[in-house]
């Protein structure tokens, strides 16, 4: 075998090997997702924008007019523009979404590190509640504390926040059981790291990858329950209108005019199927990391 | 023969750790059964047993990284099981420890540099440039250049990373440091290497060790005084030269038999011979 | 030994990592030896030196960004290079079997250990399922496994760090290779474990004549398990040799250094363990000429310029890659 191959062959070390590959402007399935989801949330953010129609204006003289140039997706009953509608109703649900995985994040991991750290009768507590919250049907939770208190944008992201902290809780504090029996965090404990900073220096940045495949999860898991409680009319109250509402006014005139409902029913639909594609990928990315 | 091992090593002055009668239970089995050592400052005891015989969750209750059921920790005369929080914390200052696995003791998301001074800020040891001097410093103790304080774990050797995972013991000058299998991962000639930096550490910092390995010839190069452990027991504390030059218990006689030489002609005598 | 005769023969094997934009990593640079039928071949080096690379190359086990650029590797008649698929499958476990340092990687540790011997046994040979069941009691047995039908009820997480190698080698040996590679087989184990494994394995090349390849950086273990060393260095031997050749007399820098680095019972305490200086090098960073000539206390200006060849000793005991091999025997004789 030629010499040259071996001394022509000089290359950068193995690290910097894997930040090349890295950096190679790849088109994969986990980028062209978050792109799309990206996009959307930078068209709902922009929909003043974009809509040509104020989504409140009603216009009796217009009602349940299809597909056009002026309304790409038709009108309502009330003549109101669907685009407009659709775009605007997005904002709020990506609102409350937004708003429920925040609250689920903060609480349950938390909650999940919590448990972890303090092992013992703490932990069989918390992990125990969560247990119990889980039992618990989520619409028939969620419809009781909303028919309680009121269905404000605060309140449905606060409800449908704490229904998926516990699912949130339980990855927090695998991950955390996991990240505490390895060595670093051993020798942190031995140095004397305060618990605070064993939580948020040790513990947090290695939970992150797995907390973002489970944020990726939740968002999905709010939409879901979030247009459900609308559909049962217990979401946002009209004149506003999330997707959810809109699913559910569609619904009632699924015979007169199709795109109603459709519209709706197809933004969520995909949505959610992106958040699962982003989910997916993170979580076996995650995986490969670990070896 | 414990007994014979806290006089032997305490010599004219008091031992700087003594552990008696020792008991750790997981799930009503005892782990750790009435274990008692010494080790006396500036020396080395060295803890051999084979893989769960109970010398790494000695070491650990030691640390107090795990909470032991029964015995007396004395580090320095101060008990070290009646400790509450706080003045634990501030007894770690004194006593670190080193692992097996040179990778799974730093955290994968850190720098060195970032690894070396969380010591450091966990005590509220000086400021950032002072802690970035000090980092320095360590890893010219350890025999590392500077330029390592930017990589990252992956970024490492097995040797480089136990460099640093030793670097971060010294971080705090600590006056004992436990080895728990700090060399066991090594390849050969890097673990030649690491065995002189420890000595060498040893020497030059005064320092104190609890050296435990599943390896007598390695202990035999580090410790001056070695226990044996067994299910859970000691069956033998000597003096190095006593040890290896006349070991009382059978066990100890099995484990330097089973000790591989670089010599086939021994070594094929052994196995062939056997079987 | 006449190739014809050797149960594995490597001949210029070669593998690279692709590092993208075209340009290649070597990692196993021009390896060729031959085990013969119940030998016992050790390959030593460093980690990084290509040693585990060569055994996966062997295997046909290579993944991206890995792979196979010159050589061969044959099996008896074989060229395993030249099977795909299904045929390779068949060979792969079949003649020829491999075991590793982690016993726990290749078994399922949701089924009983004797259904995963029983599995592979039925997946390389027609018995039945009930004959299969008895071959695995034969075969436990075999391995020196007291209580074999207990154990085959076992879990994999039931069984000690022993206990589970020498499962492993029960299901290696289950469709009667030729050939069984061993990687870092003992590495894990204590002393006492390490020591019997090795006794087994031993027993079993030679009662049942398998070809053996250990890959270790342990040079203790290795003399007691081959009969035959190679020493590799940044990917390519530097060094093969008897064993006991070998040991008595090293003829590379290397292999002289190793040994003088290895820790036994006659260490001299008092001074510092003799190292090889620095570090094994990247594959992507190796010094020109000889690999070894950053490191070795020996080198000369010819080392920079010029790769020695692996050439036969001139003794002919062995095989050595160094420019002084020979000036440094006659140093040491005379």
């Amino acid at each position: 075998m030629p010499e040259s191959t071996t001394t022509g062959a000089v290359a950068a070390p193995r690290a910097s090997l894997a930040e090349r590959l890295r950096r190679l402007p790849r088109p994969t399935l986990l980028g062209v997702s978050a792109g799309l989801l990206l996009l959307l949330v930078l068209l709902l953010l922009a929909a003043p924008l974009v809509a040509r129609w104020d989504p409140a204006e009603q216009n009796p003289a217009i009602a349940f007019s299809g597909s056009s140039w002026d309304h790409w997706f038709g009108t309502d009953d009330l003549g109101r523009d669907l685009f407009a509608r659709v775009l605007y109703g997005g904002r709020l649900t990506l609102l409350i979404s937004g708003g429920a995985v925040l609250v689920a994040f903060v609480l349950g991991t938390t909650w999940g590190f919590l448990a972890a750290l303090r092992r013992g009768i703490v932990d069989e507590l918390l992990m125990r509640t969560a247990d119990a919250l889980m039992a618990i049907p989520q619409l028939l939770f969620a419809l009781v504390c909303i028919s309680a208190f009121g269905a404000s944008t605060l309140n449905l992201a606060l409800v449908i926040g704490v229904l998926l902290a516990p699912t949130t809780a339980r990855m927090a504090r695998s991950v955390a059981l996991q990240e505490m029996s390895r060595d670093y965090y051993a020798a942190a404990v031995a140095y004397g790291a305060r618990r605070r900073r064993l939580l948020l220096a040790e513990l947090l940045p290695n939970a992150v990858p797995l907390l973002a495949v489970q944020a990726a999860i939740n968002a999905a898991g709010a939409m879901i329950l979030e247009a459900s409680l609308s559909f049962v009319g217990l979401g946002i109250q009209p004149p506003d209108a999330s997707w959810g509402t809109l699913l559910k006014e569609g619904y009632q005139f699924l015979y007169q005019r199709w795109e109603y409902a459709i519209f709706p029913a197809l933004a969520i639909l995909l949505t959610i199927w992106m958040l699962n594609v982003v989910a997916d990928q993170l979580g076996a990315r995650s995986n490969g990391g670990r070896r | 023969m414990a007994e014979s091992l806290s006089k032997g090593a305490a010599g004219a002055a008091a031992p700087l750790l003594e552990v008696r009668g020792l008991v750790k239970q997981f799930g009503g089995r005892r782990v750790v059964d009435d274990v008692s050592f010494a080790v006396a400052r500036g020396e080395t005891l060295g803890l051999v047993g084979e893989s769960g015989s109970g010398k790494s969750t000695s070491a650990r209750c030691v640390l107090r990284m795990l909470e032991a059921d029964g015995g007396e920790i004395h580090f320095d005369g101060e008990d070290v099981l009646a400790l509450e929080r706080e003045r634990l914390r501030r007894l770690r200052r004194r006593m670190q420890v080193v692992f097996q696995d040179p990778h799974g003791s730093l955290n994968r998301r850190r720098t060195v540099e970032q690894a070396l001074a969380a010591p450091l800020a966990a005590h509220g040891i000086g400021d950032k440039a002072t802690r970035r001097a000090r980092v320095a410093e360590l890893l010219e103790l350890v025999g590392l250049s500077a330029g390592f304080a930017q990589r990252r774990p992956e970024q490492l050797s097995g040797g480089q990373a136990q460099r640093v995972a030793i670097a971060r013991a010294l971080a705090l000058e600590p006056e004992f440091v436990v080895l728990d299998e700090a060399v066991s991962a090594l390849d050969v000639s890097v673990r030649a290497q690491v065995l002189n930096l420890l000595r060498t550490l040893q020497r030059e910092l005064g320092l104190t060790y609890l050296f435990i390995s599943h390896d007598l010839a390695i202990v035999r190069y580090m410790a001056h005084h070695v226990a044996v452990m067994r299910h859970g027991r000691i069956v033998e504390a000597q003096p190095r030269e006593q040890l290896f030059a006349h070991p009382q218990h059978e066990y100890t006689r099995s484990l330097m038999d089973a000790i591989p030489v670089a010599d086939p002609e021994t070594e094929q005598r052994r196995i062939l011979g056997v079987s | 030994m006449s190739p014809a005769l050797a149960a594995l023969a490597v001949e210029g094997l070669t593998v690279v990592a692709d590092a993208g934009r075209g340009r290649e990593l070597p990692i196993v640079r021009d390896v060729s030896f031959t085990v013969a039928r119940g030998a016992r071949m050790g390959l030593v080096g460093e980690s990084g030196s290509g040693k585990t690379m060569t055994a996966m190359a062997v295997m046909g086990l290579l993944r991206r960004p890995l792979r196979i650029t010159a050589g061969s590797v044959r099996l008896g008649e074989t060229d395993l290079r030249a099977l795909r698929g299904r045929a390779l499958g068949r060979v792969r476990g079949g003649r020829i079997g491999m075991i590793y340092q982690d016993p726990m990687r290749s078994l399922n540790p949701l089924h009983k250990v004797g259904d995963q011997i029983s599995e592979t046994i039925r997946l390389h040979t027609s018995l039945s399922r009930r004959e299969a069941g008895a071959r695995v009691l034969e075969l436990l047995a075999d391995v020196g496994i007291a209580d074999a039908a207990a154990k085959a009820r076992a879990y994999p997480h039931e069984l000690s760090g022993g206990m589970r190698q020498r499962v492993m080698i029960a299901m290696a040996l289950s469709a009667d290779p030729e050939v069984l590679l061993c990687d870092e087989p003992t590495t894990a184990l204590d002393v006492t474990t390490q020591r019997r494994i090795v006794e087994l394995l031993v027993r079993i090349s030679r009662e049942r004549e398998v070809a053996m390849v250990m890959i270790t950086h342990d040079l203790g273990v290795a003399a007691g398990f081959c009969d035959e060393i190679a020493v590799m260095y940044a990917g390519r031997l530097v060094e093969q040799a008897p064993v006991r050749e070998l040991y008595a007399a090293p003829r590379h820098p290397y292999t002289e250094a190793l040994l003088g680095a290895a820790c036994d019972l006659t260490l001299p305490l008092e001074r510092p363990i003799p190292t090889i200086a620095g570090q094994p090098p990247l594959p992507g960073q190796l010094a020109s000429g000889c690999s070894f000539h950053p490191r070795c206390p020996y080198a000369q200006e010819v080392c920079v310029e010029q790769r020695p060849p692996l050439e036969t000793a001139a003794d002919g005991g062995g095989r050595v890659a160094c420019h002084f091999a020979l000036t440094r025997e006659e140093v040491r004789h005379g």
